[in-house]
C-alpha cells in the first residue's frame, strides 16, 4: 500500500520535470502546452486544506522560476485550487463529496461528458486567470480570450491523452 | 480573546491561502518595475545555475544548427570588413560601443510581457540599460543585474517601444509588439507622405543611447492606413526567430552616463 504523501511527492517530481524539460519547449500558435495542471486535477481530496495550498504554492513557485513567468503561474494555480472543490461538485454532482475521497473514482467511473466538464472548467479558468493577470488590461480582452482558448485547447488535448494512460477502466 | 483564537483556528486554511496569494501577487508586481536595480528572486543564485545546466544539454543537441549559423555570420562579417575600407561612412560597431557575448539561460515567447535571462552579470561588467542584439536584430534591454546573471526585457514585451526607421526613406517611427505573433511587430508614426513599399527593410533609428543606428530588425510585411489618420500602421516581419534564440551580444554605450547627465527626456528606447 503506497502512502498518499509518497504518491504526491512522485507526481510532483515527474510532472514538474516533464513540464520544464519537454513541454516548455513546445509552442503552438504562440501558446505552450501546460500539462502541469494534471497535478492539480488529480490531487487527493482527503488532505488537510492548508497543506494542500502549501504544496500547490511550492509547485507553482518551482514552475515559475523555470518558465520565466515571475509568479503568474503560482497566483493562478492557487486560485484554481481554491475553485476546484466547487468545480468538482458541479461536474460530478451525483457523488457525495465527503464520502468518496479518491479523485481516481471520479476520473474512472464517470461518463466522458462529466470528465470533460471537469477538465475544461479547471483548465480554462486557470488559463483565463493566467492571461488576465499577465496582460492586465480590459481593452485587450479579445487577446486574453484568444490566448486562453488556444492554450486551453492544446492543454486539454494533451492532458486527455496523458491521463488515458494512467486512469483507465480495468475491464477484467 | 477566546473567540478570536477560535476564529483563527477555524479559518486557518483560508488565512494560509490568502498569505500565499499575497506572496505570489507581490512577485507579479515586482516584475513590472522597469529598470529595477533590486536583485530579483528569479534572476540569481541556484535557480539560474540549474537552468544553465539543463540549457547546456539542449545546446549540445543544437550544435549543428549553431555551426551553420556561425558560418553564415562569418561570411557576412568578411563582406562587411571588406566594405569598411572602401566606405568610411559605415559606423556599424564604432568606438563608443563595447561588445560582449552571452548565452541565454531562459527565454519565453508565450506571454505578452516577455523577459529573458542571460549568463553574464556585473562580474562581467554588464550594466543596466545595456542593449542585447544578434546579427539578425535587436533582442532586448537589460533591466536587472545580479553578480552572475541578468534579466532583460525582450522586445516581445508590449510595454517596450523601440525607435526604428525605414532604411530606404529614413522615416522614423516607434516599434511595438501587439502580443499576438512572435514574428510580427507593429511600426507606428510613419507619416502618410512617406513613399514606402512592402519588403522595405526596417532598421534601428539611432535616436537612443542604447542601440546604434542601422542594426537590422525586419522587413515590411503589410501596410495599413486608417481613415482620417495621417500615419501608417505597418506590420514588420522580424528577421530574428525568438523561439530558437541561443546566444546574444551585449552592447554597452561607454558614453551613456555622460549623455544621461544632459537630462534628455526621451521615452522611446
Amino acid at each position: 500500500m503506497r502512502s498518499t504523501s509518497s504518491i504526491i511527492f512522485f507526481r510532483f517530481i515527474i510532472i514538474f520535470l516533464s513540464q520544464i524539460i519537454v513541454f516548455n519547449n513546445i509552442t503552438i500558435y504562440g501558446a505552450s502546452a501546460d500539462i502541469y495542471i494534471i497535478f492539480l486535477l488529480v490531487f487527493p481530496q482527503n488532505i488537510n486544506k492548508s497543506l494542500y495550498y502549501s504544496i500547490i504554492f511550492l509547485f507553482g513557485i518551482f514552475l515559475d522560476s523555470f518558465s520565466n513567468s515571475f509568479g503568474i503561474i503560482t497566483f493562478s494555480l492557487l486560485i484554481s485550487s481554491y475553485l476546484r472543490p466547487y468545480i468538482l461538485d458541479f461536474s460530478f454532482g451525483n457523488f457525495d463529496m465527503r464520502k468518496v475521497g479518491k479523485v481516481r473514482d471520479y476520473l474512472i467511473n464517470t461518463t466522458i461528458y462529466q470528465k470533460l466538464t471537469y477538465i475544461l472548467l479547471v483548465v480554462f479558468s486557470h488559463n483565463f486567470i493566467i492571461y488576465s493577470v499577465e496582460i492586465f488590461s480590459i481593452y485587450k480582452i479579445q487577446l486574453i480570450l484568444r490566448n486562453a482558448t488556444i492554450s486551453s485547447l492544446i492543454s486539454i488535448t494533451l492532458i486527455l491523452i496523458l491521463m488515458s494512460f494512467f486512469y483507465y477502466k480495468n475491464e477484467r | 480573546m477566546r473567540n478570536f483564537i477560535n476564529f483563527f483556528i477555524e479559518k486557518f486554511d483560508k488565512i494560509v491561502f490568502l498569505i500565499f496569494l499575497l506572496i505570489s501577487f507581490s512577485l507579479i508586481l515586482n516584475r513590472n518595475f522597469f529598470q529595477n536595480s533590486k536583485i530579483n528572486f528569479f534572476s540569481n543564485g541556484i535557480i539560474s545555475s540549474i537552468n544553465n545546466q539543463t540549457k547546456q544539454i539542449s545546446n549540445y543537441l543544437n550544435l549543428k544548427f549553431e555551426n551553420a549559423n556561425l558560418k553564415r555570420e562569418n561570411l557576412d562579417l568578411k563582406i562587411k570588413l571588406n566594405s569598411i575600407f572602401k566606405d568610411s561612412s559605415i559606423n556599424y560597431y564604432n568606438g563608443e560601443y563595447k561588445i560582449k557575448i552571452a548565452d541565454i539561460v531562459s527565454n519565453s515567447i508565450k506571454y505578452s510581457k516577455n523577459f529573458l535571462i542571460i549568463n553574464k552579470g556585473h562580474n562581467d561588467s554588464v550594466k543596466l540599460d545595456d542593449g542585447l542584439i544578434t546579427d539578425e536584430g535587436i533582442v532586448g534591454i537589460i533591466n536587472q543585474v545580479s553578480p552572475k546573471y541578468s534579466t532583460a526585457i525582450s522586445i516581445l514585451n508590449s510595454d517596450l517601444k523601440i525607435n526604428a526607421k525605414i532604411k530606404r526613406t529614413n522615416h522614423f517611427g516607434s516599434l511595438q509588439w501587439n502580443g499576438k505573433n512572435h514574428k510580427i511587430m507593429t511600426l507606428y508614426d510613419i507619416p502618410k507622405s512617406a513613399n514606402i513599399m512592402i519588403n522595405d527593410s526596417v532598421v534601428s533609428g539611432g535616436m537612443s543611447f542604447i542601440f546604434q543606428e542601422n542594426i537590422p530588425i525586419g522587413k515590411i510585411k503589410n501596410i495599413n492606413l486608417k481613415e482620417n489618420s495621417n500615419y501608417f500602421i505597418i506590420d514588420v516581419e522580424l528577421f530574428e526567430n525568438f523561439s530558437t534564440l541561443r546566444s546574444v551580444y551585449i552592447i554597452s554605450n561607454s558614453n551613456k552616463s555622460e549623455l544621461d547627465n544632459l537630462n534628455v527626456n526621451n521615452e522611446i528606447y
